[in-house]
């Protein structure tokens, strides 16, 4: 298992498409995929749970990865957020 | 932040007509033009483009059966919303899970309160994971069952 702290960094937060963005790499993963925030931990691929995470600009979230492709899966999750969800 | 603040009563559609994308665009941007709040007719078409280009970033269409179409506008000095419900099979959305959508809740905000916004998404979410907000909802056969149920919800958040 990979676990990695990230930081939501662009402006408008953690709204509906980063969270779709996310989802979308979690279900084609064979891997599982959760996030959380402040204890709350969530599955990644359902959007609905992603964004219950309340996660917004400049909240730090807990990543973790676990299966046989984490390292990849894990390594797409954090350019999306290093490249602010490409919002900026 | 709940639903009373946001969703506009004359935007709440319960027999949604449109089979299409596009179509349940227009719908809802139209049913918005009728409110005193909300879009006026003259931007109507610029609300629905931003929209549509909103979609081509990716499908609103979170899964579950529900969407979440939505733009920032100059023609709104607040957010404002629609609800729509489709009785029939469901429209194709291209939705994460491929599902058709048959719950559509639309959001036009300013494009400098993005707060706002997002306040907005997570209290429809909060509510979305309700089973019996959600149930009740794709349920609803007229706009005062709509109204009635989310001032239920906005009740139970209090």
């Amino acid at each position: 298992m990979l676990k990695k702290e990230v930081t939501v960094k662009n402006k408008q937060g953690f709204h509906l498409r980063p969270a779709t963005m996310i989802a979308k790499i979690a279900r084609d993963a064979a891997s599982s995929v959760y996030l959380s925030n402040g204890g709350i931990e969530t599955d990644c691929t359902d959007v609905l749970d992603l964004l219950s995470l309340e996660a917004h600009a400049g909240s730090v979230l807990l990543l973790s990865v676990d299966g046989e492709d984490e390292q990849v899966v894990m390594d797409s999750i954090v350019d999306l957020f290093e490249r602010r969800f490409d919002e900026e | 932040m709940n639903f009373s603040e946001f969703i506009q009563k004359e935007a709440i559609i319960t027999d949604l007509r449109a089979q299409t994308k596009e179509g349940v665009i227009q719908e809802m941007v139209d049913a918005l033009a009728k409110t005193d709040k909300g879009v006026k007719k003259a931007d109507v078409r610029g609300v629905v483009d931003s929209i549509l280009r909103r979609e081509e970033l990716g499908s609103t269409g979170i899964g579950h059966g529900i969407a979440v179409p939505h733009t920032k506008h100059v023609c709104v000095d607040k957010l404002v919303g629609g609800i729509a419900i489709c009785q029939g099979e469901g429209v194709d959305f291209d939705s994460l899970d491929a599902e058709a959508v048959k719950l559509f809740f639309m959001l036009v905000s300013p494009p400098d309160l993005p707060g706002e916004h997002l306040r907005a998404l997570e209290y429809i979410t909060h509510q979305l994971k309700r089973k019996d907000f959600v149930e009740p909802l794709k349920a609803c056969k007229t706009r005062e069952d709509v109204i009635k149920l989310l001032k239920e919800a906005d009740e139970s958040r209090k």
